[in-house]
C-alpha cells in the first residue's frame, strides 16, 4: 500500500473542496439561464455586451478609437475614452482562446458566464488571502462564504455581464498580493500587485477603494510605529509602477496627478520617503541631533505640503471631490444638489433588511472575527481591520457598496468560525489537559490517595458529558452554517436572477407567465423603423435600445451630459405645444414611454417621473418646478386627482393615452392602485406601437403639414 | 403694528381673527407675511412645530434690520382664530402668506402669495422664496439657545476632565485604550451594519405609534428609528456570546460547568440569532426560514 503522508493529504483534500467550492459558486448562480434563457441583464450589461461585440468584429485599435454617433444623438460619444474597457477585453481574450482551441462558442455564452465563472475565482482568491492573514481552516471557510454570499451573488449572477463582475475578483486578488508583499517586502510581488492593480483600474471605478485602502493601511502602520524596510519597498514600487499603469487607461488619465481621490496614497507616497530618509539619518547621526533634525525639518516640510495642497485646491488645480465622493461623506450633499446621483436607487443609504438578505449570519460572525484579529496584531490583520471599518461605513451610506464589503465580511466571519471550530472541534485537547492535570495532582500530593484509582473512571465520564456539550456546539454551528446556505439559496432564487428585460409573474394557479414586453417594443423599432431613426426615452433605457433596437438615442446609462438628459426631462414634462416643438427641433422620430399601469409593474416612466422632472429643475429652473406635480393635497396623484401641470404635460398624457379603453371607464392603475384618468387626448403626437401587456409604448411626433402649420389645424 | 412686533422678542407675534380680516382687506403701507399654523398639542401639527422656529429665525434677524418698519411678520394661531380657516378653507396648516403693501414696495407687480412649506423647508429655503414674492433681502438669527449652550458647555467641560484624568493616569490609559478602541470598532461596524446610516439621514419615527407593529414598520425599503437599536443589539448579543464561548468557556476549570455553560450559551445564541430571523420575517412576509420562534 502507497504511504500518503498526512500533509500531501491535506493539501489534496484542500484542492478538492476548493474544486467543489466553485462548482457551487457556478452552479447557484445559474438560475436564470435555467429559468429564462441565456441573455444579458439589467442595463449597463448591454453596453458592454454590444462593445464587446464590436470589439470582437473591428478589434483592438478599432475600438480603443471608436466614436459612437448612434447615442447622445446629436452629440455623440467617445467610447474607447470613456469607458473602462477591462470586461470587454477579458471577455474578447477568452473567446478568442477559445476559437483557436477549436470551441465554437457565441460571443454571447462567453458574455453571460463571465460573472459565474470569474465568482470561482474569486473564492479561491479569498482562500488565498485568509490562507495568508490566519491559515488553512479559516481560508476554506471564507472560499466558502464568498463563493454563496448573496451580496456578492447579486452582481454575479449568470448574465450580468458588468464590470463587477470581474472586479472583485481583482479588488480581493489585489488585496492578497499586497499583503503578501508587505509579509515578504518582495519587489517582484509588489510590482505583480500593481499589475493587478492595472487590471483592475481597467476594469471598474471602483478601484479608487483600492488606491484609498492601501495608503491608508502604510499610513496607519507608520503611525502605529511599524515602519519596515519591507514596507517601503513594497508600497514604493506598487505606488510607482501602480499609478503610471493606471494613467494609460485614456479614461483615467491624468486623473491620479491632480483628482483628491488620488491624493493620499501620493501623500502617503511622501510621508513614507520621508520616514524612511529620518531612519537612514538615525543610522548615522546622534540622537541629540536626529532630534533638531527632526523638530525642525519636519514641521516646516509639513507646513509647506499643506499649504501648497490648499494653494492648488484653491487654484483649482487639483479637481474638487467628484460629486459621487462627496455623497460618500457628505450624505445629504447628494441628495440637494446632485439629483441625478440620488436617482439611482443604488445609491441610496442601506436599510438593515439589505444587509441582512445580503450577509445574513455573517453580520454577527463579522465582529467576532474583528475581535480575534485584534487580538493578534500583525501588519496583515492592521490592514483587515481598516477593510473592515471603511467597507461597513461605505455598505452603510451606499446599497450597492454592499458588494465591496462582502469580501471582508466573509474573510473575518471566516476566521471567526474557524476560532469556534479550533476551541470546540479538537477533542484531542480534553485528553492531554486531563493527562497534565492528573500528573501535576499525583506530583503535587505525592504519596498515591486511595482515590486516585476511582478517578480515571470519574473523570471519563465527565469526559464524555463534555465531548457531548462539545458536539452539540458544532451541530448547532454546523446548522446554523446550513441554514446560511440555504437562505442564500433562496436569496439568489428569488431576489437576484431576474433579468430584468424578460420579466415572469404567476397566477393564482401558481403558472409561471413570461412578459416579454421590453423585447417585443425593441424588436419592433428594430424591424419597423429607418435605420437612421432617433428615439428618445429616458435615460434608464438607452443601452438596451442600442443594443438590442440599433437605433439612435438620444441618452443613456452612461450619463456623462446633464444638460442632455435634464432636457429629455423638461421634454416630457412639457405640455404638448412645447414638446412637439422641442422634439422636432432635436430632430426625434420616436418617443418611447414605459408604462406598468396594465400589469401592476412598478419601475415605469411616471414613478420614474419625479426624479425627472428634480433633474430637469436643476438645468432649468424657471420651466420646471417640482411642486407643480403635486396637487391640491401636496400628493403626487395621476387621473383626474393629478395637478394641472401634471394632466397637461406629455408623459401622463402618453402613459394614460387609449388606457381607458382596456380598462374601462372606472378602470384602476394597478402600478400606484388610482383610478385611471377618464379622459386623455393626445394632438400633437400619435401612438404607433403599444406591446402585449402595455409595457411599451411608441409615438411619433405628427408632422408638419405642407402649408409648414402645426400638427391639429 | 410697530407696538405689536415689539411685544413678541422674535419680532413674530400672534393677531386674532378680528386683526387678520383688517390687515388683509384693507391696504396697507407696510408688507405683510402672514404665517398660518397651530402649535396646539391637541391639534398635533407637527410641522407646524418645525416651521415655527425657522421664521422665528428670520423675523430675529429682520426686526434688527435698517428697512425694519417696511414689512410685518405675523401669525395666526387656529385654536384662537379658528374663522380665518374655515374662510379660507385650510385644513392642512401650516401656510405662509406673503401680502405686498402698494406703496412700501420694491416692484409694482408683486402680488399676494403662498409659499410652498414642505418637510424640508428650513430658514434658509423660506427666507430665498419670500426674497422672491417681496424683493427684500432676509437674513437669518436664529435666537440665543442658552439650554443648548450650557449643554454644549457642559460637553465641554467634562471632555477637558476627561482628558486631564486620562493624561494624568497615562499608564493606566493604555491598557484601556486598546480595549475601548477594540469595542469602538466593533460597536461601529454593527450599527453600520444595522441600518445605522439609513436612520441617521432618512431620520424616521423613533416608534410606529397607530400601527399594527410598534416596532417594525412594513416594507422592505422602510425602517424605524427603534430596528436599527433592536436589530444591532441582537447581532451584538450574538457575536458576543460567540466571542465569550471561544474565549472563556473552555478556561472554566469544573467540567460539569463548562458543558453546562457551552450548551447555555449555545441555546441563548440559537435563540437571539432565530430573533433576528423572524425579524426579517415581519418586513418580508415571503421569508420562508425561521430558527425556534415564529
Amino acid at each position: 500500500m502507497a504511504y500518503l503522508d498526512s500533509e500531501k493529504v491535506a493539501n489534496l483534500l484542500r484542492v478538492v473542496i476548493l474544486v467543489l467550492i466553485s462548482v457551487v459558486a457556478i452552479s447557484s448562480r445559474l438560475f436564470s439561464v435555467i429559468r429564462f434563457e441565456s441573455i444579458i441583464h439589467e442595463f449597463d450589461p448591454w453596453f458592454n455586451y454590444r462593445t464587446t461585440q464590436y470589439l470582437v468584429e473591428n478589434g483592438f485599435y478599432e475600438f480603443w478609437n471608436w466614436f459612437d454617433s448612434d447615442s447622445w444623438y446629436p452629440l455623440g460619444r467617445v467610447v474607447g475614452g470613456t469607458l473602462y474597457p477591462g470586461i470587454m477585453v477579458t471577455s474578447a481574450t477568452i473567446y478568442k482562446v477559445l476559437q483557436v482551441l477549436g470551441i465554437p462558442l457565441d460571443i454571447r455564452e462567453v458574455c453571460v458566464f463571465l460573472a459565474p465563472v470569474f465568482s470561482s475565482f474569486t473564492a479561491i482568491a479569498a482562500y488565498l488571502l485568509t490562507n495568508e492573514v490566519k491559515g488553512p481552516v479559516a481560508g476554506l471557510l471564507a472560499a466558502a462564504f464568498m463563493g454563496i454570499a448573496p451580496g456578492y451573488i447579486s452582481r454575479s449572477v449568470a448574465g450580468s455581464y458588468d464590470n463587477e463582475a470581474i472586479a472583485i475578483f481583482l479588488l480581493v486578488f489585489t488585496f492578497y498580493l499586497w499583503l503578501k508583499s508587505v509579509h515578504k517586502g518582495s519587489m517582484l510581488l509588489s510590482c505583480t500587485t500593481a499589475l493587478f492593480y492595472f487590471y483592475m483600474v481597467s476594469a471598474w471605478g471602483g478601484y479608487v477603494f483600492i488606491i484609498n485602502m492601501i495608503p491608508l493601511h502604510v499610513f496607519t502602520l507608520l503611525a502605529m510605529g511599524r515602519y519596515s524596510n519591507n514596507l517601503y519597498i513594497s508600497y514604493s514600487t506598487f505606488y510607482v509602477i501602480g499609478t503610471l499603469a493606471s494613467m494609460q487607461i485614456p479614461f483615467v488619465g491624468f486623473q491620479p496627478t491632480f483628482t483628491s481621490e488620488h491624493m493620499a496614497s501620493l501623500g502617503t507616497f511622501g510621508l513614507l520617503q520621508l520616514v524612511a530618509f529620518s531612519y537612514y539619518l538615525n543610522s548615522l547621526v546622534s540622537k541629540k541631533t536626529m532630534h533638531y533634525i527632526i523638530g525642525v525639518g519636519f514641521s516646516v516640510i509639513v507646513a509647506l505640503m499643506g499649504l501648497a495642497l490648499v494653494y492648488l485646491t484653491m487654484t483649482k488645480k487639483i479637481a474638487p471631490w467628484a460629486g459621487r465622493f462627496y455623497s460618500m461623506w457628505d450624505t445629504g450633499y447628494a441628495k440637494i444638489h446632485v439629483p441625478i446621483i440620488a436617482s439611482v436607487s443604488e445609491h441610496q443609504p442601506t436599510v438593515w433588511t439589505s444587509f441582512f438578505m445580503d450577509l445574513n449570519i455573517l453580520i454577527w460572525l463579522f465582529p467576532v472575527g474583528i475581535y480575534f484579529t485584534f487580538s493578534t496584531l500583525t501588519d496583515n490583520q492592521v490592514f483587515l481591520i481598516i477593510y473592515a471599518v471603511f467597507g461597513s461605513y461605505f455598505a452603510g451610506v451606499m446599497v450597492r457598496l454592499i458588494l465591496t464589503l462582502t469580501p471582508i465580511v466573509c474573510i473575518l466571519a471566516a476566521i471567526g468560525v474557524s476560532e469556534v471550530f479550533n476551541v470546540y472541534l479538537d477533542f484531542r485537547v480534553d485528553s492531554r489537559t486531563l493527562a497534565l492535570k492528573q500528573s501535576s495532582k499525583s506530583e503535587s500530593n505525592k504519596e498515591p490517595s486511595p482515590k486516585a484509582s476511582s478517578e480515571p473512571s470519574k473523570v471519563h465520564k465527565m469526559n464524555v458529558l463534555n465531548k457531548l456539550a462539545r458536539l452539540s456546539v458544532v451541530l448547532g454551528f454546523s446548522s446554523l452554517l446550513i441554514l446560511f446556505q440555504f437562505h442564500s439559496t433562496w436569496v439568489t432564487s428569488n431576489a437576484y436572477s431576474s433579468p430584468s428585460v424578460v420579466l415572469a409573474s404567476s397566477d393564482q394557479h401558481g403558472n409561471r407567465n413570461i412578459i416579454d414586453d421590453f423585447r417585443e417594443g425593441y424588436t419592433w423599432l428594430n424591424q419597423n423603423t429607418d435605420e437612421s431613426a432617433k428615439i428618445m426615452s429616458w435615460w434608464d433605457y438607452g443601452y438596451q435600445l442600442a443594443g438590442m433596437a440599433n437605433r439612435t438615442t438620444l441618452v443613456d446609462n452612461n450619463t456623462w451630459n446633464n444638460t442632455h438628459i435634464a432636457t429629455v426631462g423638461k421634454i416630457l414634462a412639457s405640455n404638448e405645444k412645447n414638446a412637439h416643438r422641442l422634439v422636432k427641433e432635436l430632430d426625434i422620430d420616436y418617443i418611447l414611454i414605459i408604462y406598468g399601469g396594465m400589469l401592476g409593474y412598478s419601475g415605469d416612466d411616471i414613478n420614474k417621473f419625479l426624479w425627472m422632472i428634480r433633474i430637469g429643475q436643476n438645468i432649468y429652473p424657471e420651466d420646471l418646478k417640482e411642486e407643480l406635480f403635486y396637487n391640491s393635497q401636496g400628493q403626487y396623484a395621476i387621473g383626474d386627482n393629478a395637478s394641472p401641470r401634471m394632466k397637461e404635460c406629455i408623459m401622463h398624457k402618453m402613459s394614460y393615452y387609449r388606457t381607458a379603453s382596456v380598462m374601462g371607464p372606472n378602470g384602476m392603475d394597478r402600478a400606484r392602485r388610482q383610478k385611471l384618468p377618464s379622459s386623455v387626448t393626445l394632438e400633437y403626437f400619435e401612438e404607433v406601437f403599444t406591446s402585449e401587456n402595455w409595457m411599451v409604448r411608441l409615438y411619433k411626433p405628427k408632422d408638419f403639414d405642407n402649408l409648414d402649420r402645426l400638427p391639429p389645424v | 403694528m410697530q407696538k405689536l412686533r415689539d411685544s413678541d422678542q422674535f419680532g413674530f407675534p400672534e393677531i386674532n381673527e378680528q386683526d387678520f380680516i383688517d390687515l388683509v382687506q384693507s391696504p396697507n403701507d407696510f408688507n405683510l407675511v402672514i404665517l398660518l399654523t397651530t402649535l396646539d398639542e391637541s391639534l398635533g401639527c407637527s410641522r407646524c412645530q418645525e416651521i415655527q422656529p425657522e421664521i422665528n429665525a428670520i423675523s430675529n434677524y429682520w426686526k434688527t434690520s435698517e428697512n425694519k418698519d417696511d414689512l410685518f411678520f405675523v401669525y395666526v394661531e387656529a385654536k384662537n382664530s379658528i374663522e380665518v380657516f374655515r374662510k379660507l378653507q385650510i385644513s392642512d396648516p401650516p401656510r405662509l402668506l406673503s401680502f405686498p403693501s402698494k406703496t412700501k414696495t420694491k416692484n409694482e407687480n408683486m402680488k399676494p402669495g403662498e409659499m410652498r412649506l414642505t418637510s424640508g423647508s428650513d430658514a434658509v429655503k423660506i427666507s430665498k422664496a419670500l426674497n422672491q414674492a417681496l424683493g427684500y433681502e432676509f437674513g437669518i438669527s436664529r435666537p440665543f439657545d442658552y439650554l443648548d449652550f450650557a449643554y454644549k458647555g457642559l460637553q465641554v467641560i467634562m471632555g477637558a476632565a476627561f482628558l486631564y484624568l486620562a493624561f494624568t493616569n497615562i499608564s493606566l490609559v493604555k491598557d484601556m485604550v486598546k480595549n475601548l478602541f477594540l469595542a469602538g470598532i466593533m460597536m461601529f461596524v454593527v450599527s453600520m451594519n444595522s441600518g445605522y446610516v439609513w436612520t441617521h439621514i432618512k431620520n424616521p419615527p423613533y416608534m410606529n405609534g397607530g400601527g399594527s407593529n410598534k416596532y417594525f414598520a412594513p416594507g422592505m425599503q422602510d425602517q424605524l428609528g427603534v430596528e436599527t437599536l433592536i436589530i444591532s443589539s441582537l447581532y451584538g448579543t450574538c457575536a458576543t456570546i460567540v466571542i465569550f464561548m471561544i474565549k472563556r468557556v473552555p478556561k472554566i476549570k469544573n467540567e460539569y460547568v463548562q458543558s453546562a455553560v457551552m450548551i447555555v450559551a449555545m441555546i441563548a445564541l440559537v435563540v437571539a440569532a432565530s430573533y433576528v430571523f423572524s425579524d426579517y420575517a415581519i418586513k418580508n412576509s415571503g421569508y420562508p426560514f425561521r430558527i425556534l420562534i415564529k
